[in-house]
């Protein structure tokens, strides 16, 4: 067993809940991410989401877990031979229930609002860096998961994206999605607003303000971002 | 767990088993339609001449006195025309004794002065038992230099004979569709392994191990069909390319390919069984490495 990355990090996120993690490199941003999205599983200690002790929990009951969760990996994991359309439609297939005809329209409608309406049926090795991280937020965020966790969302895109982007995680937020988001981007951050969980050398400090709303960058920041897309 | 018709298709749709799967499987269906073929041939034409040879017998009138073996012949003959489960019996002529014994002595060999004796050739009647022992002890109160032989001791070495070679075919068949199983699982690893990034993101969206490894099971279900298809029309066009030619040369060693229906399925029915084994090996594959990610 290697170096233990996260210690003695007590904290909850109240459903509909909207957090900033900050930190510097290497501070345990992605690991913790990873413990939330259930790629990893604690070493020592108790998770507790949805209401289950994910730490005793059997193997087969992650994946209804895991499928609550919409994820925006920072390297996007973008599956390499399928159309940004397919790519996005994983979720909504892995859970089954809708016809494809509806998929397809949820999905197109989606891609068309990150400005990927002429580029559904491109493959991810054919799109740039940041045409790539929005096909990935369509993907985490198109089953309306209770929980988005996102990992450098807006690295690679524009500011004027980047407001848009984060526009629709606190519109997804206000329609109860628990939201973290990962950033470097403490302007940001500032422009948001919202509760802030600061990560460094493993250990978490969590705002004060816990239950701070975030704003929508595009309709409550004075700036619109919308011509700039 | 949900049971979907349409596989997710998350995986590319070739070289997930760097194409060389349908060439090895092919090539395994081939060695085992051969091995099954051969098999079920020689199980019928040994099976057809045991048959053949366990409704008959042959008695042997030794006698140095040739009127004497004549009228112990004559005597033998009038009670087995009386006895229920004897079809018939004939004397074989000199003629056929002569050409019996040309193998041995050479053509144009056998005289009138060699003593041969007087054989008779007792064909049973099908369907009706027959205590050969009683029958032995009778035959020989009437005639004391009869010999009767009811090939029971040829009959035991080419049952088992037959026995080890259907073994031997059995036991080849089951080693290559072992070897296809292994095959199939070596090819899977390779499949995880340069898809690995695709099956972590599917199981961290939240699917199943077993929509996953469905993925799977569905391509090399594929793949194996499609060798095994190959490799048994490729089995069927050798079989009968040497039964022709076994057939041309006058048989000899080689039993005829005639087969029963139920032989024909079952070499029909070996690409399923190799495509099964296949996508059963990539599923438990698939199952095992999956258990392995939290």
């Amino acid at each position: 067993m290697g170096a233990e990355v996260l210690q003695d990090i007590t904290f909850t996120l109240e459903p509909g809940s909207f957090h900033f993690l900050t930190g510097p490199s290497g501070a345990g941003k992605t690991s913790l991410l990873k413990l939330l999205y259930l790629a990893h599983r604690p070493s020592r200690g108790l998770v507790t989401m949805f209401g289950r002790d994910i730490t005793a929990a059997g193997r087969a009951t992650l994946p209804p877990l895991r499928r609550r969760i919409g994820v925006v990996f920072q390297d996007y994991h973008l599956l390499d031979h399928l159309s940004a359309i397919d790519n996005v439609a994983l979720p909504l297939r892995i859970a089954g229930g809708a016809s494809e005809a509806q998929i397809r329209e949820h999905v197109m409608e989606l891609l068309a609002w990150v400005g990927l309406k002429d580029r559904m049926q491109a493959r991810p090795p054919t799109l740039s860096g940041g045409e790539k991280q929005r096909v990935a937020i369509a993907r985490a965020v198109i089953a309306k998961p209770d929980l988005l966790l996102a990992d450098e969302p807006t690295g690679n895109v524009d500011p004027a994206m980047a407001r848009r982007l984060m526009h629709l995680f606190v519109e997804l937020n206000r329609l109860g999605t628990t939201t973290v988001v990962a950033t470097h981007d403490i302007e940001l951050v500032e422009e948001v607003g919202g509760a802030v969980m600061s990560l460094e050398n493993g250990r978490l400090h969590v705002d004060e303000d816990d239950r701070r709303l975030p704003r929508n960058p595009l309709t409550e920041s004075g700036r619109d971002g919308w011509e700039d897309v | 767990m949900p049971i979907r018709l349409r596989p997710l298709r998350f995986l590319p749709e070739s070289g997930i088993a760097g194409g060389t799967l349908p060439w090895v499987i092919g090539v395994m269906v081939y060695l085992s339609v051969l091995a099954a073929g051969f098999g079920f041939a020689l199980h019928h034409g040994v099976a057809g001449w045991a048959d053949d040879l366990s409704r008959r017998l042959s008695i042997q009138i030794v006698g140095a006195d040739a009127d004497d073996a004549e009228k112990q012949a004559a005597a033998v003959v009038a009670a087995l025309e009386k006895t229920p489960a004897i079809g018939s019996v004939r004397r074989l002529s000199e003629q056929e004794m002569a050409r019996l014994l040309e193998p041995w002595l050479g053509v144009g060999n056998v005289t009138a002065d060699l003593p041969l004796p007087i054989l008779l050739e007792v064909a049973l009647e099908p369907g009706r038992p027959l205590d050969v022992p009683a029958l032995a002890a009778r035959v020989s109160r009437i005639a004391p230099a009869a010999v009767i032989d009811d090939h029971q001791r040829w009959l035991v070495e080419i049952r088992r004979l037959a026995s080890s070679l259907e073994l031997t075919a059995i036991v080849i068949v089951g080693l290559v569709l072992a070897a296809t199983a292994a095959i199939a699982a070596f090819g899977t690893r390779a499949g995880l392994a340069s898809h690995r990034d695709s099956v972590e993101i599917l199981h961290l969206m939240g699917a199943e191990d077993g929509v996953i490894a469905g993925e799977f099971r569905y391509r090399f279900m594929i793949q194996g069909l499609k060798g095994g298809l190959g490799g048994l029309l490729l089995g069927l066009a050798t079989l009968f390319s040497i039964d022709h030619l076994a057939e041309q040369l006058g048989r000899g060693l080689v039993p005829a390919l005639e087969l029963g229906w139920v032989d024909w399925t079952m070499i029909a029915g070996l690409p399923l069984f190799a495509a099964a084994l296949t996508m059963l090996a990539a599923h438990f594959t698939v199952r095992r490495e999956l258990a392995r990610l939290p």
